[in-house]
């Protein structure tokens, strides 16, 4: 015995000394953050260095491999200060850069990189020309492709022959004219080109832009500074039309560079309606990896990432696989005085991440480079309606090695020779709870009666999948049927709308682990039945979760919406849900008697496949066949009180019993045996009671543990008969006392720890919430 | 019984808690100018009931400022009236309801809008009204009556000739105005003739009376001279369409021909063939409406009219307005009257567009800049003195699909108004039997008869109105492609009978059971169509057979059930069944972007017919408390146990606890997984805490014999005995409380 409880101080001395030792032990990698933390540019740079900082950590804390240490300077959002601290880079002793984040800042800072042959990823910088520097790699879209996805976006999926080009004559507006001329060109777009380089150039060619009737498709190859002063000249001179803008536009916060105008004011919208703008990500469409990275992102931060968080959290990922790869290579990487050469060593692996077969898989898609160091990066487009930024309904999707029939079809098209492309619809996804009627955890099943629609696209162009193809997997029973919605109607933005009410059975599983202090998620889901996610995503439609909702008056039974905001002003209001009334009714959950809703969540879902399926073309690219599907998911907890009072009751009447017996004279000893057998026995079938209602669960819950304490008790109390008899008769009366006295001391003892423990565990399922 | 106890305390609470909260609350008072006595006061006082129940229900909320009424009776009289706005303008109201009549109205409101007062017209149709400038009506005017009624003369009745008779005045001009308007672009060959006296109305009925093969006629006029003209027409041989105001939509006014010796003979004589304008008709009203009737009956034992509708409307409105003056103005309650009567006045003026309308029960409220409310007009028929539906509406269509004004199911009414058909379905069900009923299930098993009539034409739109289906049906047989039987019948319409038979989920509330009621719901909903395409109201025609119990509310049809529907049922007897149009109301656009502009919300159409059942209790509890009472006795029992058998009493209270726990899980696993605590599981508590009681009541007796104190021993016995026969009656005088209170007989 002594033997054991030795060998575990021992086990337990060498994990705590050895753990940090090993920790230790593994080489420390530096890596170099330039980024504006202060200046203009502070807030940019300042979510630039999170992101970073957030892949690093999550790194660290996976605790394989080299360790990664962050060194961070500031450019101070100036030319002179990221001239300052590029060469305080140079001079530390980081192996990588990433940044900066601003393309001005960037121009002399590369060019100090390549002179030091310091490999630099720039994750959220346009400028075409940044990759002419050496050891310059651009995981992002250049402006020279943002111009050629829009104007591939604006001839193919938006059918205009006609634009004009609007750009800023510098390093990021003239990549954009010329790339988009080459697009144009291609497709038959007749289209004029204006540039200026002043402020006053700029409202001028906008006044006369905005004044032209019948005007064409506006393309702006300008920053977000330019392009809103002249969104409000164009809107102001009367064109309402469509305008194609950059990402620095992309993105939910751009109608509030506006909420300061008048029109905007009284119009939500009015400037940024019918406006387009090109993203390396769009949240709402974004693939599995990057909703599960903006959970996390948001639990840490309590905010959506931008599109430029994805790009620097993936640049770090790239940073770290490129350090991880050389470590490999040189496992002395981090103790080499020369510091040329780790820095050679790490460039040459992130040269060598130069083909599919060879990317680092980050968030956003795999990354590797061709020769000029630059990475193809699928553009997505997204559109404005009412300050609401959502992914447009088409989206111009690469194909990376296509099927010869899917192009001999039209399915699959070439924008220029080696480029081909497919269409893939994005479909705006709702879903609406009238009631759950019922949850029978014995069956594993709960009652839904809901509606259900879709907005998409009419035309998605030759061989496209059916949006409407969709399958409830957990619909046990009730009908759902894609081909007989209740309502089939178009939109006035040309999209088709599709609405099912849907009323049935859902399987579902109920973790009873902590019942009856249990919380249950309700989920409800649907995957498209065979398109996969470059095809169709599902995505959650956010134009109905800003209607402003009215408020019900107190007295009528059905509440129905149009009170005006005045009135609504002092109109009664309803006790605020945990579950938005966007989502559900607020009598959704009223006919249930053992739950409460506590909240609700409804997303893109996909079921990602991590095997090639066969499929030649997709061995080797890990890239996953993703199925498109939507997730909602309603939490409910139970009420606790009713299920103790009818369940535990009883039993608190069968321990006060059998606690008596503890004080039974010496004339009802063979009684105290009798009572504690008994009152274990009517347990037992308390006991299986609960489990009848419940179903078949394998695990132990945790009202079941109150039951084992409940049988421990009859145990204790019969075995307290047998040493107390035992003393008594061989004469040792004072001893026998001490063991009744101490029986009931830990009969008392047990049941308050038991009782403790309950509300602890009941708190703590409270405040989980 | 627990919730009933907290029911108690709560209300207690709130009897205590109110009178200061209210009393902090500021009172602003409305004027109500109505005639509750003379010749209109028949409507006048209903009129002021309506309102007083809107105001009611406002101030029980208790939230926002409290209203207070001040009536005012102008005897129905021109003269009155006048008086009457005088004080009204004296007064400290703020806002006015009424009058209730159009020629009360023309002199009344001009004084309104001379002292600034806004007055809501809510059941006033004269056109003329909104001339003054603090009139608001909110209700259909003559000259759109009249417009109704030739747009459904055209699209519905397909008529293409017309004889307009109308009173000269303010309601029939207009009237006939409109008309005229909406004839000439449906192509209408109309006629039209006028009257100012009552000898000139009587002759130019019987010219037209005589006439063969006359065109439908239509009334412009209220019903005072209506009656005369129909009575008239049919004895002069015209028995074809005639098409009337909304002062003729209503049951009663077929009553008004009882005297004639023609309607005592042939029910429905005059009224035939009748149709009526009425901005709502109740059997095929919205949700909302249904659910105030409900309040309104229970309140009035009466079907609200279309009157009542109105006024209530007018009502909430009138209080929405002031709750946002004082919103605006937090001193309205203090400044002078005008001061307040403007502020009133640009706080109606506000709700000038469907996005800042005021939500009445009716539609939302909201004025065009000529203080005109836009309201849907529905059209009512007479059928054997009933009055219903017809069986095909032209209802407004906000914002249009492009296919569907393509296809035709969206037409234009007048330059950028749009409309659709709506099909009225009159709908019925009747009950065979029950089977039985699976508490642990939550099913019961039903075999009823389902019926539609409906019309077999609505325009381009295709959809199907038997294209049903129950939501709640488990398993069972209904196929909606395949009724039982189908035809047409004589007035044009379609009729489909369904036999269902089949296995029906139902939620049951168990927390009194034994003592418990349920309610067996048998719903059923269209399975694509909005209320706005499809209603389905109950079938007033279908003659009463059955037993007057199982008729519910007064003008809902009896006959729902077979009389031996329950007999399989050995458990329940029957306590009254209902049937109604259900409606599901999602407030929500669901993603629709027409319906997020304008109305926000969507009704699927149903209909649902109930069944509320009554527990045998008796039944029940000789079968599931037998065993438990006996127990008790045996317990009971070993407080007369000598000394002696102290262990016999310790053992015998065990191990009926024992028995005790084994019947509480076999009832409990008959009802199902129940989460709550039911009635009858406080009687098993209650026997537990005895078997207990007596174990130590056993040790304490036994405790004093032996420290030699009989008289306590004995005391302890006597004292338990005492405790235990006073808790089983204490019990039992519960049960029996939960029972009456359950309504359980005996």
């Amino acid at each position: 015995m002594r033997a054991r409880l030795a060998a575990a101080l021992v086990a337990a001395l060498v994990w705590l000394v050895g753990a940090p030792r090993a920790h230790a032990d593994t080489p420390t990698l530096k890596i170099a953050v330039q980024s504006s933390l202060t200046g203009v540019s502070s807030a940019a740079g300042n979510a630039f260095l999170e992101a970073i900082r957030f892949a690093v950590d999550e790194a660290n804390a996976a605790a394989t491999g080299p360790r990664f240490e962050l060194r961070v300077f500031d450019d101070a959002s100036t030319e002179d200060g990221s001239r300052a601290a590029a060469s305080q880079v140079v001079a530390s002793d980081a192996d990588i850069v990433l940044g900066p984040a601003r393309t001005p800042l960037a121009i002399s800072a590369c060019q100090t990189y390549a002179d030091a042959g310091l490999p630099i990823i720039a994750t959220t910088l346009h400028a075409n020309e940044l990759t002419k520097n050496a050891t310059t790699f651009r995981t992002v879209i250049s402006t020279g492709e943002i111009g050629e996805a829009l104007g591939d976006y604006l001839g193919r999926v938006l059918r205009s022959r006609r634009a004009v080009v609007f750009t800023i004559d510098n390093g990021y507006g003239r990549p954009l004219a010329q790339r988009f001329r080459d697009s144009a060109t291609r497709q038959g777009i007749e289209a004029s080109y204006f540039s200026f380089a002043t402020t006053a150039e700029r409202d001028a060619i906008a006044h006369d832009l905005g004044a032209v009737k019948d005007q064409a498709p506006i393309v702006l190859g300008m920053e977000y500074e330019d392009a809103v002063p002249v969104m409000i000249t164009l809107r102001r001179g009367g064109y309402h039309g469509l305008i194609l803008g950059t990402a620095t536009m992309a993105r939910a916060s751009f109608p509030g560079a506006f909420a300061k105008e008048q029109e905007e004011r009284s119009t939500r919208g009015y400037f940024t309606d019918e406006v387009y703008s090109a993203s390396p990500m769009i949240l709402d469409s974004a693939n599995a990896e990057i909703l599960a990275f903006a959970d996390r992102f948001e639990a840490r931060f309590g905010r959506e990432p931008s599109w430029e968080a994805v790009q620097a959290y993936d640049g770090a990922l790239l940073a770290m696989a490129a350090l991880r790869d050389a470590a490999a290579r040189h496992p002395d990487l981090a103790t080499l005085l020369d510091r040329g050469l780790q820095r050679e060593v790490v460039l040459s692996s992130v040269e060598s991440f130069d083909a599919p077969t060879r990317a680092v898989l980050g968030i956003n898609g795999p990354i590797w480079f061709t020769p000029d160091r630059i990475r193809r990066q699928p553009v997505r487009i997204g559109r404005f309606h009412a300050g609401v930024y959502e992914s447009a309904p088409l989206q111009l999707l690469p194909v990376a090695d296509p099927d010869p029939g899917e192009v001999a079809s039209g399915a699959v098209f070439q924008t220029e020779p080696g480029q081909f492309y497919r269409l893939q619809r994005v479909v705006q996804t709702g879903l609406f709870l009238n009631r759950i009627p019922r949850i029978d955890v014995a069956k594993s099943t709960f009652g839904a009666d809901f509606y259900l629609w879709l907005r998409y696209a009419h035309d998605a162009g030759p061989g496209a999948a059916d949006p409407v193809d969709i399958a409830f997997a957990d619909l046990v029973s009730g009908r759902f049927n894609g081909a007989k919605p209740a309502e089939a109607t178009e939109m006035a933005d040309g999209t088709e709308y599709r609405l099912w009410r849907i009323q049935g059975e859902f399987r579902n599983d109920f973790d009873l682990h902590r019942f009856p202090f249990d919380r249950q998620a309700l989920a409800i889901r649907f995957f498209n039945a065979r398109a996969s996610s470059d095809r169709i995503v599902y995505v959650l439609d956010r134009r109905s979760g800003t209607i402003a909702r009215p408020q019900a008056r107190p007295v009528t039974t059905a509440a129905v919406p149009g009170v005006s905001p005045a009135a609504a002003a002092t109109q009664p209001v309803p006790a605020a849900s945990p579950i938005s009334s966007t989502l559900a009714s607020p009598a959704a959950f009223n006919i249930l008697t053992q739950w409460d809703p506590v909240g609700a969540h409804e997303r893109r879902d996909t079921l990602v496949t991590t095997s090639a399926l066969g499929d030649l073309r997709r061995i080797g690219l890990e890239t996953p066949r993703e199925l498109s599907g939507f997730l909602v998911t309603f939490d409910v907890q139970r009420r606790t009180a009713a299920a103790l009072g009818k369940m535990l009751l009883p039993m608190l009447l069968m321990t006060v019993v059998m606690y008596t017996t503890l004080h039974f004279p010496h004339a009802l000893t063979k009684e105290k045996v009798t009572v504690a057998v008994t009152a274990v026995l009517s347990g037992a079938v308390l006991l299986s009671a609960v489990n009848n209602q419940l179903g078949s669960v394998g695990y132990t819950m945790a009202v079941e543990y109150a039951f084992y304490v409940f049988f421990g008790l009859g145990l204790l109390c019969v075995m307290y008969v047998m040493a107390f008899e035992a003393l008594r008769l061989s004469g040792r009366e004072t001893a026998a006392r001490r063991v009744e006295h101490v029986t009931r001391a830990v009969f008392l003892i047990t049941v308050a720890v038991t009782a403790a423990l309950a509300i602890v565990v009941f708190e703590s399922s409270r405040t989980s919430v | 019984m627990m919730r009933r106890l907290a029911a108690l305390v709560v209300a207690v609470i709130a009897v205590l808690a109110a009178p200061p909260a209210q009393a902090e609350a500021p009172t602003i008072r409305i004027a109500v100018h109505t005639s509750l006595t003379g010749s209109a006061a028949f409507g006048g006082k209903a009129y002021l009931d309506a309102v007083r129940f809107a105001v009611d229900e406002a101030n029980a909320a208790g939230i926002g400022p409290r209203f207070e009424l001040a009536v005012f009776d102008d005897g129905s009289t021109a003269d009155g009236a006048r008086a009457v706005a005088g004080q009204v303008i004296a007064s400290d109201a703020a806002v006015v309801l009424g009058p209730v009549s159009s020629a009360l109205a023309i002199v009344a409101c001009p004084i309104y809008g001379q002292g600034g007062a806004p007055a809501i017209a809510t059941t006033v149709h004269a056109d003329e009204l909104t001339a003054n400038p603090t009139t608001f009506r909110t209700v259909i005017s003559t000259g759109e009556i009249g417009e109704s009624l030739a747009e459904y003369l055209s699209r519905v009745l397909h008529g293409a000739r017309a004889v307009v008779l109308s009173k000269d005045n303010g309601y029939g001009r207009p009237l006939a105005a409109r008309f005229k308007a909406a004839a000439e672009r449906d192509g209408i060959n109309a006629t039209y003739r006028s009257f100012g006296t009552p000898a000139e109305r009587d002759a130019a009925a019987r010219e037209l009376g005589a006439v063969a093969d006359q065109a439908p006629i239509v009334l412009g006029m209220t019903y005072e001279d209506a009656v005369p003209v129909m009575i008239i027409l049919r004895r002069a041989g015209y028995h074809g369409l005639i098409l009337g105001t909304a002062t003729m939509a209503r049951a009663s006014f077929n009553d008004l021909f009882d005297k004639q010796p023609e309607a005592h003979t042939t029910r429905g004589y005059f009224t035939d063939n009748v149709y009526a304008t009425s901005p709502m008709i109740l059997d095929s009203a919205n949700a909302e409406i249904l659910a105030f009737a409900d309040r309104y009956e229970a309140r009035f034992h009466q079907e609200p009219s279309w009157e009542t509708v109105q006024a209530y409307d007018g009502a909430l409105l009138a209080m929405a307005a002031l709750r946002a003056a004082v919103a605006q103005h937090s001193a309205l309650t203090t400044e002078d009257p005008r001061a307040r009567r403007a502020a009133t006045l640009a706080a109606i003026a506000a709700f000038d567009a469907p996005s800042r309308a005021v939500q009445g029960i009716n539609g939302p409220i909201w004025f065009t800049p000529d203080r005109i409310r836009q309201q849907a007009v529905r059209i009512g028929r007479f059928h054997d003195g009933g009055f219903e539906s017809a069986p095909v509406q032209i209802v407004p269509v906000a914002a249009p699909s492009a296919s569907d004004i393509a296809s035709g199911a969206v037409f234009e009414t007048a330059p950028g108004r749009y409309a659709r058909l709506q099909r009225v379905v009159y709908t019925g069900l009747y009950l065979n039997g029950i089977s039985h009923i699976d508490l642990s299930k939550s099913s019961f098993a039903a075999d009823f008869y389902v019926w539609l009539r409906f019309a077999k034409d609505a325009g381009t739109d295709r959809l199907d109105p038997g294209d049903i289906s129950f939501p709640n049906m488990l398993s069972g047989n209904f196929d909606p492609a395949h009724p039982a039987e189908q035809g047409q019948m004589p007035d044009g319409t379609t009729y489909r009978l369904w036999r269902v038979q089949g296995e029906f989920r139902n939620d049951f509330d168990l927390h009194e059971f034994p003592f418990d009621r349920q309610r067996l719901q048998l719903p059923f909903y269209h399975a694509s169509a909005a209320s706005d395409r499809v209603v389905y109201v109950v079938d007033r025609r279908t003659a009463a057979a059955g037993s007057p119990a199982m008729s519910t509310a007064a003008g809902r049809p009896p006959a729902l059930t077979a009389p031996d529907a329950f007999n399989d049922l050995t458990q329940w007897r029957s306590l009254g069944a209902t049937e109604r149009r259900q409606n599901l109301v999602t407030d929500s656009s669901l993603g629709n972007l027409r319906r997020a502009g304008t109305e926000r919300y969507r009704e699927l159409s149903g209909f649902v017919a109930t069944f509320d059942l009554q527990r045998r209790a008796i039944s029940t509890i000789e079968k599931s408390l037998m065993p438990l009472l006996l127990m008790t006795l045996i317990v009971y029992a070993t407080l007369h146990f000598p000394a002696a058998l102290i262990k016999e009493r310790v053992t015998v209270a065990i191990t009926g606890a024992l028995s005790g726990a084994v019947l509480l899980t076999a009832i409990n696993s008959q009802l199902g997984s129940v989460g709550y605590t039911i009635a009858i599981e406080y009687a098993f508590f209650v026997f537990f805490g005895l078997a207990t009681f007596t174990i130590f009541a056993a040790l304490a007796a036994q405790h004093f014999r032996h420290v030699k104190r009989d008289h306590l021993a004995a005391a302890t016995e006597h004292g338990t005995r005492a405790v235990f026969i006073l808790a089983v009656i204490g019990l039992l005088a519960g049960a029996w409380w939960v029972s009456a209170a359950a309504g359980v007989p005996g």
